[in-house]
């Protein structure tokens, strides 16, 4: 009985997880929800090392 | 749809990229190969264990973690880096509690409790719930092309991954100390914990300390606790009882020495020098160890060759003594057999009054040594039998006959002697042939006797079956003796028909015996291809012979 309601938490667990796989690849594959900078303070640091 | 890249060159294939260093695709796919190859050999060689399937879902989810990680280190699509990113801080931990679950099956042969599962599943819940959110990662920087961490990357996943390895080290504390010291069973169990400890340490210390400085290089050198994880994990599971430190070692440098030399292809040139170092030392030291176990190996050879010749001319000086046992036996058993005879004969005779009315009180004694002569002889045939047997002399005289025919008489006669001792004593049949045998049927009459005179010693109340029964596609017949009597212990029933073996309990009812009976009975059956075998549910619950014979058809 036991052995049977923990078989169905893993299924309910895996079921949850591939249900937040796709709604990770919905958001940053498909609709690309996500926001992007530039860490220009970093960048001038590395080109003034250069110089 | 248009979207922002990362400010370097596109990867193809997803994983091809100049900005990537050599080393880093060969740590990854070495881990990664090493890991699938390892874990669908162990797979493959019992699929339906349980620890098997573990392990190559574990194989399986590191792969992806790792081969994510190669995405991560190529591509310059920041929606690609925020998903490969993401799916790898959901690995994470999850490939943690399946190490911990197949640990923890490998030390106690069954999964956590109810209990346990649950409070896995709802530490794992959180993790699962936010990951596609901002808690989980923020923006991505494009010059980059790296995501910011969220409390659940940068905190959470290492409270679940300290979690499974404290319940990890609390199985461990629980369960080895159980497990009988110098075991197979426990040296395969720490082997598999120093494989899993290495693997942890290295992945967990080189992600936590990337994580925490930024520097992403550091991470790959966990990758190659893998390689020798699964290799201790194979061995745990499936080798560990042949397995020979010799061999090992030898496959151990082999691969070790492979896979030191084919980074020099890949390392920077600075790092060549000390690789070829590290690879030298390595080699003089497994060398020298392995050298030292293979002389050891021969010295061991030459004893166990000395010993073997030693084993066998005692052998054969046992075996010398066991004939001349035998015919011992047979000798002093004919000669026991002659003044047997005569006792019983004139005892008998006195008895029945052939030398004159015996006075009444002399009736009983006289009665008394005909029936120990008796006993006597039986004993002394149940000698001369084995003697016979084990020497290869008896003799069977095989004719066809019906045995219901023979089982019925047999019955018919001792249904007087159950009578007298209260007992009910029923025959069945259900013989759909001819129930014709091709066996020796004086040594069957002998055998269905014992079998029956067996249920009568210990069966002081109750009922004794006889049942005949045959199986027309097996060719065979099968005749039962079911008895309600002391019942037969499942130990002794292992040892019933060995020599002198009698049951622990007969004692209870007062029954003497040589304890040949059963095994000169069965010799006897297995002489005329067949068998008798014995049955019980335990004591007081009665028990159940089965003599069978091949059909005559």
């Amino acid at each position: 009985m036991k052995k049977q309601a923990s078989k169905f938490l893993f299924i309910i667990l895996t079921t949850l997880i591939l249900i937040s796989v796709a709604a990770t690849f919905y958001r940053y594959l498909v609709i690309r929800d996500y926001e992007t900078f530039m860490d220009l303070e970093e960048e001038e640091t590395e080109l003034l090392e250069e110089l | 749809m248009n979207y922002l890249s990362c400010t370097f060159e596109p990867a193809q294939y997803l994983i091809i990229s100049a900005e990537v260093e050599p080393l880093i695709y060969y740590s990854h796919f070495v881990a990664i190969f090493a890991a699938l190859a390892i874990s669908l050999l162990v797979f493959f060689h019992n699929p339906k264990l349980l620890v098997s399937k573990l392990f190559l879902t574990f194989a399986g989810v590191f792969s992806v973690w790792a081969f994510l990680d190669v995405i991560l280190w190529a591509t310059n699509d920041p929606g690609l880096v925020m998903f490969s990113w993401s799916i790898q801080v959901l690995a994470e931990p999850i490939l943690y509690t399946i190490a911990f679950y197949l640990f923890y099956y490998f030390l106690n042969q069954r999964i956590p409790s109810f209990g346990l599962n649950f409070f896995v599943v709802m530490i794992l819940l959180p993790l699962v719930f936010f990951l596609p959110t901002t808690l989980t990662l923020g923006a991505v920087e494009l010059s980059y092309c790296e995501s910011e961490e969220g409390p659940i990357a940068l905190y959470y996943t290492y409270f679940l991954n300290i979690t499974f390895i404290l319940l990890i080290v609390y199985t461990a504390l629980k369960g080895i100390p159980y497990l009988r010291s110098n075991s197979d069973r426990k040296k395969s169990v720490l082997f598999f914990i120093l494989g899993l400890t290495i693997f942890l340490v290295s992945f967990t210390i080189a992600n936590l300390v990337s994580s925490f400085t930024d520097n992403w290089l550091i991470s790959q050198y966990g990758l190659f606790g893998m390689p020798i994880f699964a290799a201790f994990v194979a061995y745990s599971i499936v080798q560990f009882k042949a397995f020979k430190i010799q061999i090992a070692g030898a496959q151990i440098l082999v691969v070790t020495l492979l896979a030191l030399v084919a980074s020099l292809l890949v390392v920077k040139p600075e790092l060549r020098i000390p690789i070829t170092s590290l690879t030298l030392l390595f080699t003089s030291i497994a060398g020298f160890f392995l050298i030292h176990s293979i002389q050891k190996e021969i010295q061991q050879r030459k004893e166990i060759e000395e010993l073997a010749l030693n084993l066998e001319s005692a052998n054969a000086r046992l075996k010398k003594l066991d004939k001349l046992k035998s015919e011992f036996v047979s000798i002093a058993s004919h000669q026991l057999r002659s003044p047997l005879t005569s006792i019983r004969g004139y005892a008998s005779m006195l008895v029945d009054g052939s030398y004159g009315n015996i006075p009444f009180k002399a009736r009983k004694p006289l009665e008394r040594i005909e029936k120990s002569a008796g006993m006597m002889a039986l004993s002394v045939e149940d000698f001369l039998s084995v003697s016979r047997i084990e020497s290869g002399n008896m003799v069977y005289d095989c004719t066809d006959f019906n045995i219901v025919g023979e089982v019925t008489h047999i019955t018919d006669d001792v249904r007087q002697r159950a009578i007298k001792k209260g007992l009910l004593l029923s025959m069945k049949t259900d013989v759909k042939g001819q129930g014709i045998v091709h066996a020796d049927l004086r040594k069957v009459q002998q055998i269905i006797h014992n079998l029956i005179n067996n249920a009568f010693k210990y069966t002081p109340k109750g009922s004794i079956t006889v049942y005949v029964h045959d199986d027309l596609v097996k060719k065979k017949i099968y005749v039962e003796i079911i008895d309600t009597g002391i019942g037969i212990k499942s130990e002794s029933l292992r040892t019933l028909f060995q020599k002198f073996s009698r049951a622990e309990n007969a004692s209870d009812v007062n029954v003497e015996g040589t304890g040949l009976g059963l095994f000169v009975a069965q010799q006897m059956a297995l002489a005329m291809d067949g068998d008798i075998t014995a049955h019980s549910e335990g004591l007081g619950k009665g028990s159940h012979f089965i003599l069978q014979l091949p059909l005559q058809m």
